[in-house]
């Protein structure tokens, strides 16, 4: 009796001893595959901390200084000095900064519709699968991985400003479509900037609008159908409901993208009229690269600065808007559920 | 009854086959606005600088003998140097490869830490990398420059392989942690069922193992993805090597930058050029989008909000 329960004892302190030694193997094992974990993701976070995480600090740092990276001797703190100076407007350089975003908004107020409306009847009449809808769909998306300088190439020769222009030999004119008078002939510099953005940025929404359209279930229509409704009624009452949200994703993705309106500018505008219409992006880029501005990078960084909180801006509603997407989306599927229901009960009545 | 059901069905048939047509020719107009700029390009490198003077109205010459293909034929050589242009082409070629490289490797590696290796401070690395999504890249670019020229300047690499090295350096890395990448890929492993991997682990796989046999081929189409996404992006961004390269050396220049030169001026003498340059520019991104516009296309259906 008291040999069994020594045995017993011997076996458990054995057990405990066992299962002691095997939580310790397991936490060593545990505490290497987490440092395994950790050095699998140590070379991302090295380059992220350097060149995604760094800049932005540094950059609200480099907002309170005046700071030259050709002169360190000349760096030093100025306090709130960069702020005020961006709000004073008799400066030219704040003035211009401030009207760099008229541009934007012209461009981001017109092309943005644009950029929805277009793609959106694009995919819309591509749905219907008319023949070679596979050649068309390819076409319309290629011009979105051409790069822009070849767009502004392109486009630049079409609208050349003499008679040597493909689009004044037509029209039997002279017109200066982007070699015009500042302010003056803007609007035509816009014109041809529309289209060619048009052009260039299509394909992407035309895409994912595409692929909204088709995942609109056929059972709806066909309900849509069984009620009466004729085609704009389809398109009112199922097709827009459906892909809402594709579309508000979309919107808001193109309307923070167009925020940084930069290449079209540049590539289609006159070396003569190099200044004008800028957009706040091609202001930061401008006393950027310019050799002879490097002493207000300071300056430079705190507009940068103003002109990501615009941005962020947009982005935040766009949060905001996406949050309520995936209601709306739920909503879509009680919708479907209702009308399998109907549709289940209405055969069944036909039946009967 | 039956009779009803078979009208109402022809009826919608007919309609269906009205839609096709109407939809046909909006696709027929839609393609000569999206593709009649590729034939313009093409056609003006092919005209004679007389042609092109004389009849800008035309697409291609006017008549045989005003085709010409020299523009072609002289690429390598202009004005008895090399052309800057195929260096160009070469830099772009080696800095876009170097970039896909660099980015697929290290959204693999952080994709299958995160999704089959237990480790600390994941979640928080993972909410991080959520939130930092909604910071805007425009407030980085002035710093990241001011960084790159203070480097520049206090270890004096102005000229030479260095300077060129440091410079691409700056061009090809900071893009290679898009955070969209990163969640496209670590969905992707997410996808693979667990048991898989857990049974090949019983069974004495090691990581490598796991990530080559099973991983790897699963996560094919994904790669294939950001590899196409990740070289376009590369192959024709213009607002960062333009700050770069800002001053530099034309020899060092990406092609889509060198071909900045073309535009912005309504010299006619140089058309023919600039569009011969635009279809040698344009060659690599066709061969790509040939091969892979399925895949591509259906990847943006299915991924969405790509840009």
């Amino acid at each position: 009796m008291a040999s069994n329960s020594i045995l017993e004892e011997y076996v458990e302190a054995s057990e405990e001893a066992e299962i002691a030694e095997k939580k310790k193997a397991q936490k060593k094992s545990r505490r290497r595959e987490s440092a395994f974990g950790m050095a699998l993701i140590a070379p991302y976070i090295l380059i992220f901390v350097v060149f995604s995480l760094v800049p932005p600090v540094l950059g609200i740092a480099f907002s309170f200084m005046s700071y030259n990276p050709y002169n360190t001797a000349d760096i030093r703190f100025v306090g709130f000095q960069n702020y005020i100076n961006i709000f004073n407007f008799d400066l030219p350089i704040s003035k211009s900064f401030w009207s760099s975003f008229g541009t934007m908004f012209i461009y981001v107020a017109i092309g943005t519709p644009l950029a929805v409306i277009i793609p959106f009847f694009l995919a819309y009449f591509i749905n219907m699968e008319p023949p070679g809808y596979k050649f068309f769909r390819a076409l319309i998306y290629f011009p979105n991985v051409v790069s822009i300088t070849i767009m502004g190439i392109i486009f630049g020769n079409m609208f050349a400003g003499d008679s040597s222009g493909l689009i004044n030999s037509w029209l039997g004119t002279e017109i200066h479509w982007l070699s015009g008078e500042p302010w003056k002939d803007d609007i035509l510099r816009w014109v041809v900037i529309f289209i060619a953005t048009e052009w260039w940025c299509t394909g992407t929404n035309f895409i994912i609008f595409a692929a909204a359209f088709r995942d609109v279930p056929k059972s709806l229509y066909e309900a849509c159908e069984m009620d009466g409704g004729g085609k704009w009624k389809k398109i009112l009452h199922v097709t827009i409901p459906n892909i809402k949200s594709t579309v508000t994703v979309c919107l808001f993705n193109i309307l923070i993208g167009y925020l940084g309106l930069y290449g079209q500018v540049i590539v289609l505008n006159d070396f003569t009229n190099a200044n004008i219409m800028v957009s706040p992006t091609m202001f930061i880029q401008h006393y950027l690269s310019d050799f002879s501005y490097a002493r207000i990078t300071g300056y430079v960084c705190a507009c940068a600065l103003m002109f990501g909180i615009v941005v962020m801006f947009f982005s935040t509603i766009q949060r905001k808007a996406m949050g309520e997407h995936r209601t709306r989306s739920k909503r879509t599927e009680d919708c479907i559920a209702y009308f399998a229901d109907r549709d289940r009960f209405t055969t069944e009545a036909s039946n009967g | 009854m039956v009779k009803k059901q078979k009208r109402v069905l022809s009826k919608s048939e007919r309609e269906r086959r009205k839609n096709k047509i109407v939809a046909f020719c909006v696709m027929a107009v839609a393609a000569v606005f999206f593709g009649f700029p590729f034939l313009y390009m093409l056609g003006s490198s092919v005209k004679s600088d007389l042609d092109l003077q004389l009849h800008p109205e035309l697409i291609f010459p006017s008549s045989f003998g005003e085709w010409t293909f020299e523009r072609y034929t002289g690429f390598f050589m202009y004005a008895g140097k090399i052309a800057t242009l195929p260096i160009a082409f070469l830099n772009s070629l080696w800095s876009t490869a170097a970039n896909v490289l660099l980015t697929v490797a290290l959204d693999l590696l952080v994709a299958y830490a995160v999704i089959f290796v237990r480790f600390k401070f994941k979640k928080v690395f993972m909410k991080f990398l959520y939130l930092w999504m909604a910071i805007p890249g425009v407030i980085a670019t002035a710093p990241m420059f001011a960084m790159y020229a203070t480097i520049k300047n206090a270890l004096g690499l102005h000229e030479g392989v260095g300077a060129y090295l440091y410079i691409y350096l700056w061009l090809i890395v900071p893009g290679s942690t898009g955070i969209f990448n990163v969640l496209l890929m670590r969905n992707m492993f997410a996808s693979i069922p667990m048991e898989i991997v857990e049974s090949a682990r019983s069974d004495g796989a090691s990581n490598m193992q796991i990530f080559r046999r099973i991983v790897l081929p699963l996560a094919r189409s994904t790669i294939l993805l950001i590899v196409l996404f990740t070289f376009n992006g590369s192959w024709n961004s213009l607002a960062w090597p333009l700050l770069v390269l800002s001053g530099e050396s034309k020899t060092w220049e990406t092609l889509t930058l060198a071909l900045t030169g073309y535009t912005g001026s309504s010299n006619w003498g140089q058309v023919g050029y600039s569009m011969a340059s635009s279809v040698f520019a344009l060659i690599p991104t066709l061969i790509v989008f040939l091969f892979t516009q399925s895949k591509m296309i259906d990847g943006l259906s299915s991924t969405g909000v790509k840009k």
